[in-house]
């Protein structure tokens, strides 16, 4: 499963589809403190990326990266990374 | 061949056969909808898969087919015999071009000319304005016209211009399969995006996590047709602006024309983006980036926008902002150019799509397409196998001499009846598979019929019945010609023109009816027209001026024999050569192909009336029940069918009439043919008891004197190879269960022989 | 890789989009009529993508698409219809429909490859 949760984390692992979204919103909701951890995470569906925006969930792993976790940092851009 | 280039190949033939019956049945009632769908949608796969090929001229036309198709199914273009005439040459060219890439897996070098023609003519048809013709986009920014760098977007290591594009996604894209975020990501030349987040969100609980809410802002620095090209599924909900950096940027000054064209454009897609129902939340941030947009066009051109922009409701001003820019932006004289594409697509008025709940059953694997050849190799092997077990009664013999108890022979029979009957079902589940319905060929003879009656002018009406009735696939095929001459002749010769109809008080349409039912183990074909029927007393004197009968012969005839002249070689009743049937093609030459095949022909007329034909066929070419004769030292094999009776005479019963020889068997005269003679064989003198095997061919009957009459066989007739297929008294050979060859008798030549 | 559904009655099409899709190294569902891709789905298929063609006997492509559409598990599948250069109208039906875009035929190997890398993970 890509997705495993307890009280303080979940963590996501691998791609996450939009069907997943069924089981992180309930979650996000019942614990809007805890920390989403992406460091594993390699793609995810518009509608994960969103969810986890707009429930302004806390997002672990994301700080740094190069690919499309930038637009789970904190200016929601992303910087393709330059081809020399 | 590749495998897929013969699907191709099949599959085109299948559905050139349906457009031609589609087209064919529209002809009749131009309003069928459902004819004209099943002519659309067999020529658009035709077209669909041709593309996959490199036969340009072949998909070149059948795109233009089926553009005029979908402008008549449209109802914008009529269904016109003009339209149906181009429709029909250009699926008799795409059986021409399939012949071609079957034969040499390429078109001909005239195809691409012939190509051409063609679909300018159907194209020619498509009248109505504008179709096929999308509007060009003025070719408005050029890569020059630029504008300056927007200030919500980060400094990037580009030089030059590059596309701002501005990704508003409907707030159900999810529910089209769309994932936005992964589209931004693929796009050609990305440097840069940004998620655009709604003004404010809905609470965690309110949150409808499948709808969308956010949009998107990227740069990328790929061309203008690569992005188009990229975001062609969701091309309205994306607005492209060409920008460049600060240091980049032409001076400003006067609005030059490429500037003022891609204004102008943005204008135009920013109230295509208004327009465009978009429910909120999406409606706010899609007003808030026509606002946006608005004012970076407005700085472009250096106009001053008021008021300002109003936060309660934006789009009030938003379209004061419209209007001040529409007006500046307006070109200096007026050109009477069409507008950018329509704005507001009108909900289409028309029903949707034609709900079909009954749905037809699916058609998937409910047939298997094999080639011929391989039921045929394996009718062949069936048929083998009812040969080999004739072999059986010769072994059963020969151990009647050896086995004293009786019980081998016994044993033998009995293995010799199982094996008859399973060889037997074997062979008749391959005929099975064999039989096609008759439909196959006869709904063909449509097209015939209705080209033919346009051409003479004359007004046909083509009438099938028992176009279910089956046949063996080889003898259908072979009937195919046959009827087409038959046809060709009703109508060439046999109906009349609409005005002489009328004056003999029939009905203005002439018609052709092409029956067909099985009787008993045949199938017959009888091909009817109500024209003016054939005049026996001209046929009679054409045979006798040609010196094909003497008039002793004649007077003996009924008129129904003396009409059977007609198949006689070198009759032809019609003197001038109408290039429709042609010359050379008579009735002879039908006649000689039906009774190739095995059949018998016969022709019925009665004048001003009309004229029947009919032909009876063998259901199946392939085994066959074989009587055997012994003639000289040689085993012959007469089809069983054709033999009326076996006789013993006595030689002094022979009745001679100058130079033929006769004999009466109840009460019937009976013309005799010595084989003996005429395979020049020695004649056995000291015979009193002859015996004569009485054959029917066409209705005549034959008594043949051989030596010895033996038991029938079953046998494949194989047609005769190599330098035995020139005589012309055998019809073919076939294997023995002990490993001879038999030949079989044509009966016909034999007769003929007899009397010439 | 993924698992694609492809509809279309006509063999010859289905045969060539079937080897395009294997050569990215997806695995391939057909059908060709709208009645056996239900009937496929219904039976347990759970392709990742469904490209269909417009025209084919009994329910066409754009019905087919709007039907799947009603099923939760198939809501958010891409769903691709086969169509030509002139057909933007029926692509404009089809996207109300619920497809999620369209090729145009002949497919070839590189448009395919294009749509699948805009529509599918990994694609």
């Amino acid at each position: 499963m890509p997705i495993s949760l307890n009280d303080d984390c979940a963590l996501l692992e691998g791609y996450i589809d939009i069907t997943d979204v069924d089981i992180l919103h309930p979650w996000l909701q019942q614990n809007p403190t805890s920390a989403v951890d992406v460091s594993d995470c390699t793609g995810a569906h518009t509608a994960v990326v969103q969810l986890l925006i707009a429930t302004g969930a806390t997002v672990a792993g994301a700080e740094g990266t190069e690919d499309w976790r930038q637009y789970l940092t904190s200016g929601r851009e992303y910087y393709a990374k330059e081809n020399a | 061949m590749n495998a897929l280039l013969a699907q191709f190949v099949a599959e085109s033939r299948d559905l050139i056969e349906a457009a031609s019956k589609a087209l064919l049945d529209l002809e009749q009632n131009a309003q069928d909808k459902e004819q004209i769908d099943q002519l659309f949608r067999a020529v658009h796969t035709i077209k669909g898969a041709a593309g996959l090929f490199e036969f340009t001229p072949l998909t070149k036309t059948v795109h233009a087919g089926e553009d005029l198709l979908d402008t008549i199914r449209a109802g914008d273009v009529p269904f016109t015999s003009d339209v149906a005439d181009v429709l029909l040459e250009m699926l008799d060219r795409c059986v021409d071009w399939l012949d071609q890439v079957e034969a040499q897996e390429a078109l001909n070098e005239d195809a691409a000319a012939i190509g051409d023609a063609l679909s300018q003519r159907l194209r020619a048809l498509i009248d109505a304005p504008g179709i096929g013709a999308i509007p060009e986009l003025s070719d408005a920014a050029p890569e020059d016209t630029a504008l300056p760098w927007p200030d919500d977007v980060p400094a990037l290591p580009v030089s030059g211009a590059v596309t701002l594009v501005t990704y508003t996604p409907s707030v159900n894209a999810f529910f089209s399969g769309d994932d936005p975020l992964r589209t931004v990501q693929s796009t050609p030349g990305l440097v840069w995006s940004r998620i655009v987040s709604p003004k404010e969100w809905p609470t965690s609980d309110d949150l409808d996590p499948f709808l969308l809410h956010i949009s998107f802002r990227l740069v990328s620095s790929a061309s203008q047709d690569e992005l188009d090209a990229h975001f062609a599924y969701v091309s309205d909900e994306v607005t492209y602006e060409a920008i460049v950096s600060a240091g980049d940027a032409p001076a400003e000054g006067a609005i030059d024309e490429g500037l003022r064209a891609m204004a102008e454009q943005l204008l135009v897609s920013q109230r295509s983006l208004l327009a465009s129902d978009q429910a909120s939340p999406a409606e706010d941030h899609c007003t808030a980036s026509v606002a946006v947009v608005l004012q970076r066009v407005a700085q472009a051109v250096s106009i001053e926008l008021s008021p300002e922009l109003d936060a309660d409701n934006p789009r009030a001003t938003i379209d004061q902002w419209m209007a001040i820019l529409g007006a500046a932006l307006r070109k200096p004289e007026p050109k009477a150019v069409a507008a950018p594409p329509a704005v507001v697509e009108e909900e289409q008025a028309d029903e949707p799509e034609t709900i079909k709940q009954t749905a037809s059953p699916a058609r998937a694997n409910s047939h298997l397409r094999v080639s011929s050849e391989r039921i045929d190799a394996l009718m062949n092997l069936a048929g083998e196998l009812i040969v080999a077990k004739n072999a059986m009664p010769f072994l059963a013999q020969r151990a009647e001499t050896m086995d004293e108890t009786g019980e081998l022979v016994r044993e033998i029979k009995a293995q010799h009846n199982t094996i008859n009957r399973i060889s037997e079902e074997l062979q008749s589940a391959i005929m099975q598979i064999r039989m096609v319905p008759m439909s196959t060929i006869l709904s063909r003879f449509n097209r015939l019929v209705r080209d033919m009656s346009r051409k003479l002018g004359k007004e046909i009406q083509y009438v099938v019945e028992g176009e279910d009735t089956e046949a063996d696939k080889a003898i259908v095929d072979e009937l195919a010609e046959p009827i087409v001459h038959l046809i060709r002749n009703s109508i060439d010769h046999g109906l009349e023109d609409p005005v002489t109809r009328e004056a003999s008080d029939k009905p203005r349409v002439g018609t052709i009816q092409v029956k067909a039912y099985q009787l008993e183990e045949s199938v017959v074909l009888e091909v009817l027209d109500d024209g003016k029927g054939i005049d026996v007393d001209g046929v009679i004197a054409k045979a006798l001026e040609r010196g094909l009968v003497d008039q002793d012969k004649v007077n003996n005839m009924t008129r129904t024999d003396a009409l059977q002249l007609v198949f006689l070689p070198g009759l032809s009743t019609k003197n001038e050569v109408s290039d429709l049937s042609g010359r050379g093609v008579g009735m002879d030459a039908v006649a000689s192909m039906v009774r190739r095949l095995g059949g018998s022909i016969s022709i019925f007329s009665e004048k001003g009336r009309g004229t029947k034909i009919t032909m009876k066929l063998p259901l199946s070419m392939a085994v066959q029940r074989l009587m055997m004769v012994e003639i000289g030292d040689g085993l012959y094999g007469v089809p069983i069918d054709r033999v009326v009776e076996s006789q013993k005479i006595k030689s002094s019963s022979i009745r001679r009439h100058r130079n033929a020889e006769m004999v009466v068997l109840r009460d019937r005269l009976i013309p005799l043919v010595r084989m003996r003679n005429l395979f020049a064989c020695p004649d056995v003198e000291d015979n009193d008891i002859l015996s004569v095997m009485v054959v029917d061919v066409d209705g005549r009957e034959s008594g043949l004197i051989v030596d010895k009459f033996h038991p029938g066989v079953d046998a494949i007739i194989k047609p005769m190879t190599g330098v035995l297929s020139s005589y012309q008294c055998y019809s073919g050979t076939a294997l023995l269960g002990d490993g001879s060859i038999l030949l079989a008798l044509n009966l016909r030549e034999i007769i003929e022989c007899q009397y010439h | 890789m993924a698992h694609v559904m492809i509809v279309d009655d006509s063999p010859t099409v289905l045969m060539s989009m079937e080897s395009l899709l294997q050569r990215f190294g997806h695995t391939v569902v057909k059908a060709s009529t709208a009645e056996e891709a239900v009937e496929k789905l219904r039976a347990g298929e759970e392709p990742k993508m469904v490209i269909t063609d417009l025209h084919m006997p009994g329910k066409n492509g754009i019905e087919l698409i709007g039907f799947l559409r009603q099923h939760p598990a198939h809501r958010f599948t891409p769903m691709l219809v086969l169509t030509t250069d002139s057909q933007q109208d029926r692509r404009d039906q089809a996207k109300k429909a619920g497809a999620t875009g369209w090729l145009t035929k002949p497919v070839d190997h590189k448009q395919l490859e294009t749509a699948l890398q805009k529509l599918l993970p990994n694609g």
